[in-house]
């Protein structure tokens, strides 16, 4: 591994992530905030760190970038920026202790969402803004970001490009990486705005509108409001953010074609197809639970379910209802929609629609295989033989997942911590969807949780948003050997 | 119009190599293969689209992009392939230039197939090479020839010599006898420098100088080169690359030895040549080659298809004494350890291809191009169009872009050697060195 090239590149995302810190700083100066010295503070501190890591790792030689060194950049880069994004949480009047900041801090960059802060309407706009940009600059990926501005990148960005973003059904929209990663932006930016929009026209102030529509498109789920979505109590703001987040959750290079006219996309891509049905079927299921034991109404019921399918399965994790209210059923449809997460391309986490689809598929394939001997099969997504490389990849992926998830929820538990919390809040963390149920349910938070027992679920965090293999390459000593 | 749009069939070691090219400037590449491993190859290496599948086939070329391609290179190592592909991008796709790399003499010498195939120009990788390896027996002290003007202007690599008098020497302290020779680049092992007034010259250094035909034995000596009349030259391998470097040979009444390998190929080059010496035997084998007298041979040029051969052969003529040897390896990663090994010159076939093809790609005035050390630099013949900004001012005055060296003016049929006073005037042709970073720059002002 080149060391000093790593850290170089490292050096250069700080400094672009320092100057998303101007945001904050600007909301402070407009409303006049108390924490207008703690942003100058942590955007200095978050710049110069940045530029001094830049200048004492530059080499006077251009050094191509290896993908093993790809890896390391991408990791970390997002903890290095998830360590300084917790200066803002410590230095106001937050004032939350190192494991608590990075925490809430992680919790952003992964569009995770979970929180440690309470009474979120005493906190000043300049943090509430910061909590909602960290999201929005995690949702597409701050190297995809990068990939956009700077072309100097140049062929190593295509390794830096599969460190952060999966390769399994993503397609190389333009021929170059700095044009496809522009492309990815605008549009991740331009559905922002609109959705800003649209909410401001739907009753939200312009604050609100701007924070909501970057933790939506970013299917984040922070809110500016301890009640999250429900606050608003308006059926037309949680129809328009159902329809966002579902949007968020769609692979981009369907919007990309989208947008260029070719619509006939949607209806060949069979993960398409996938998520609309997981989605359709799971809020029939919650609608009908909920009428039977007489929750809500049928127009409630189908309004808080879609609501909440979407929520969960796009993995935003805002909440319109306290959703451990309602019976078993809906709450065991929901921890499966974790798992389910969002199609890849999209900002969503999880395991992706994908993946869940191709094992389906293998599944009905070794089946067949019992019964015809014989037969010469191929495991076909929309038309394209998927290679086995790639259905090896899956298996792996799920065994990774689920070998986590064992072994995060032990040490959860040895924490005294009850299982329904500790399994769930895991879950929820390796699919950044933010709440879980017991102790840490929609309609409470993570402070209560032991110190490390959050520093467990920081990990989770990191892992699920960077889809596993990135950050445990890392730690398997194949990595460090020469 | 957004960035230009370039579409290689192919990603073998030629199309590898012109999307390396490509891709770091500001060109949209997108390769087509059917092998999966070879585009896996390339998508670890390179920023390009990759499209999966026959290079001949309209559906997968309109998935490349052709609607919106400037130029189609089809190289795959089957010409039928890049005939087809040049001819559906031309008819159905109406790309402007289409270039197709053609082995088959019969098809690369007939025009009227190739001109309704859509395919302008033509090139042959054995040709190519073979054209190179006689611009080096022609030039014997020189490491490298390109040819500008049709040969009038040359620009010659020539490799430091350990014990010449220029190691050590800041170029502004050269003092170089008159008339004056300009050294445009320096390649040193794998890196291309542009020379400014403090470099210096170390061993094992090409220098590169552009020089009229009639200058080249001057400029040879000026930088401690020794002239040598080329009367016998031996040939390892006849085959296509072979045999054309032997028929030129012949034209030029030197005396040709062939070694070849092969009976019936040896029966083919007997048929084929007039009074070539046709040797049947292996290259490495030394008695054969001291048998032939190879002390007394002025150049040894090893350009069978064996590479490991190739390089065995030259080290041991070289070791015989042969004062010139031309290697010739394939694979471009061998180049620059071949380089290391003390023979004069090395040149890939597929490398030059990639060179010569990449002419065709750069628009405008540039009138012809050639690369240096795997693309690093490109040195190029410019025309100056009257309205240009360049017209009327002196070298001083010109704000060239960085690492960027005018070489040459050519100005009717004279060729000068120019200093900060000479003025460029309308019409002139200059020959420009310059490094791949700045390549756009200096596209645009030529423009």
């Amino acid at each position: 591994m080149n060391t000093a090239l790593v850290f170089n590149l490292t050096g250069i995302i700080l400094l672009i992530s320092s100057l998303f810190m101007l945001v904050p700083l600007f909301t402070s100066l407009l409303y006049r905030g108390q924490d207008l010295n703690a942003f100058f503070v942590s955007f200095t501190i978050t710049f110069f760190a940045g530029l001094l890591i830049y200048f004492l790792t530059k080499s006077q030689q251009r050094i191509e970038l290896k993908h093993r060194d790809g890896f390391a950049v991408v990791t970390m880069s997002w903890l290095a920026m998830s360590l300084f994004g917790c200066l803002p949480y410590m230095l106001s009047d937050a004032a939350l202790s190192f494991t608590n900041a990075y925490f809430e801090s992680m919790a952003g960059f992964t569009t995770t969402g979970a929180s440690i802060l309470s009474n979120l309407e005493e906190l000043p706009k300049g943090i509430l803004v910061w909590r909602s940009l960290t999201q929005w600059m995690g949702g597409m990926g701050i190297i995809v970001f990068s990939l956009a501005i700077l072309p100097m990148l140049g062929a190593g960005g295509m390794q830096l490009f599969k460190a952060e973003v999966p390769e399994i059904g993503v397609e190389k929209l333009k021929p170059r990486i700095i044009d496809m990663a522009k492309s990815l932006w605008y549009i991740y930016a331009g559905l922002t705005a609109v959705l800003m929009l649209l909410l401001s026209v739907a009753g939200m102030s312009l604050f609100d509108a701007l924070c909501h529509a970057l933790t939506t498109m970013a299917t984040g789920g922070f809110s500016t409001k301890s009640l999250s979505i429900a606050y608003f109590q308006s059926s037309y703001i949680d129809l328009i953010i159902t329809v966002f987040m579902f949007i968020a959750g769609i692979n981009f290079s369907l919007h990309f074609y989208a947008l260029r006219g070719n619509l006939s996309r949607f209806g060949k891509s069979s993960e398409f197809k996938f998520y609309c049905t997981v989605a359709f079927v799971a809020t029939i299921i919650i609608t009908v639970s909920t009428i039977e034991s007489g929750h809500y109404t049928a127009l409630g019921a189908l309004r808080y379910a879609s609501f909440q399918v979407a929520s969960i399965m796009t993995t935003t994790g805002f909440a319109t209802a306290d959703y451990e209210l309602w019976p078993v059923l809906c709450q065991m449809v929901l921890i499966c929609l974790m798992f389910f997460g969002g199609m890849v391309g999209s900002t969503g986490g999880g395991m992706k629609q994908v993946r869940i689809l191709l094992m389906l598929k293998q599944a009905y394939r070794e089946l067949y295989h019992l019964i015809h001997p014989h037969a010469v099969t191929a495991l076909k997504l929309d038309e394209k033989n998927v290679p086995k490389e790639t259905l090896g990849g899956i298996w792996g992926f799920l065994f990774l997942f689920i070998l986590i998830s064992v072994v995060a929820t032990l040490i959860m538990t040895a924490l005294g911590v009850d299982i329904v919390t500790s399994a769930t809040s895991v879950i929820s963390a390796m699919s950044n969807v933010g709440p879980a149920l017991g102790e840490t349910g929609p309609a409470d938070n993570y402070f209560a949780i032991p110190s490390t027992g959050k520093w467990v679920l920081v990990l989770c965090m990191l892992i699920g948003r960077l889809e596993i293999y990135t950050v445990i390459l890392l730690f398997v000593p194949i990595f460090w050997k020469k | 119009m957004g960035a230009m749009r370039v579409i290689i069939v192919g990603a073998g070691e030629v199309g590898f190599q012109l999307a390396k090219f490509l891709s770091v400037e500001d060109i949209d590449v997108v390769v087509v293969d059917r092998d999966k491993e070879k585009l896996k190859r390339l998508s670890a290496n390179l920023d390009v689209a990759l499209v999966e599948g026959e290079g001949g086939s309209p559906s997968i070329l309109k998935e490349a992009g052709a609607d919106e391609a400037d130029i189609l290179l089809a190289v795959t190592n089957m010409d039928e392939t890049n005939m087809i592909a040049c001819l559906v991008a031309k008819v159905m796709f109406q790309i402007p230039r289409n270039v197709a790399r053609i082995r088959n003499m019969e098809y690369f010498s007939n025009d009227i197939l190739l001109q309704s195939l859509g395919i302008d120009p033509a090139i042959s990788p054995e040709i190519e090479a073979a054209k190179a390896v006689t611009r080096l027996v022609e030039v014997p002290f020189a490491a490298n020839v390109e040819d500008f003007e049709g040969g009038e202007v040359r620009v010659i690599g020539f490799r430091i010599p350990s014990d010449s008098k220029l190691i050590g020497k800041a170029f502004k302290n050269l003092n170089l006898p008159k008339p004056k020779v300009l050294i445009g680049a320096i390649q040193r092992g794998d890196k291309v420098i542009i020379p400014s007034g403090n470099d210096t010259i170390k061993k094992n250094d090409i220098i590169y100088m552009p020089v009229k035909k009639d200058n080249i034995n001057h400029a040879c000596t000026s930088v401690g080169g020794v002239e040598m009349p080329v009367k016998r030259v031996m040939i390892l391998g006849g085959g296509r690359i072979g045999f054309y470097v032997a028929k030129t040979m012949e034209e030029r009444n030197l005396n040709v030895k062939i070694i070849e390998k092969d009976v019936e190929r040896c029966k083919f080059l007997l048929k084929s040549l007039k009074k070539s010496v046709i040797l049947h035997g292996d290259g490495s084998d030394q008695k054969l080659l001291e048998e032939e007298n190879i002390n007394d041979m002025d150049v040894f040029a090893a350009i069978s298809n064996n590479e490991e051969l190739n390089i065995m052969a030259s080290l041991l003529a070289k070791s015989l004494g042969v004062k010139k040897v031309i290697t010739i390896v394939n694979r471009t990663d061998f180049l620059p350890l071949a380089n290391n090994l003390g023979i004069e010159a090395v040149l890939s076939p597929r490398m030059i291809t990639a060179g010569t093809i990449m002419r065709y790609v750069r628009s405008g005035n540039i009138l012809s191009l050639t690369t240096v050390a795997e693309g690093k630099a490109e040195i190029m013949e410019a025309e100056v169009k009257d309205g240009s900004i360049l017209t009327g001012k002196t070298l001083h005055e010109v704000e060239l872009p960085k690492k960027t060296l005018i070489g040459a003016i050519i100005r009717g049929d004279d060729v000068i050697i120019p200093s900060g006073s000479d003025r460029i005037s309308g019409d002139d042709k200059l020959i420009l060195f310059t490094l791949k970073e700045s390549i756009k720059q200096v596209e645009k002002l030529l423009q």
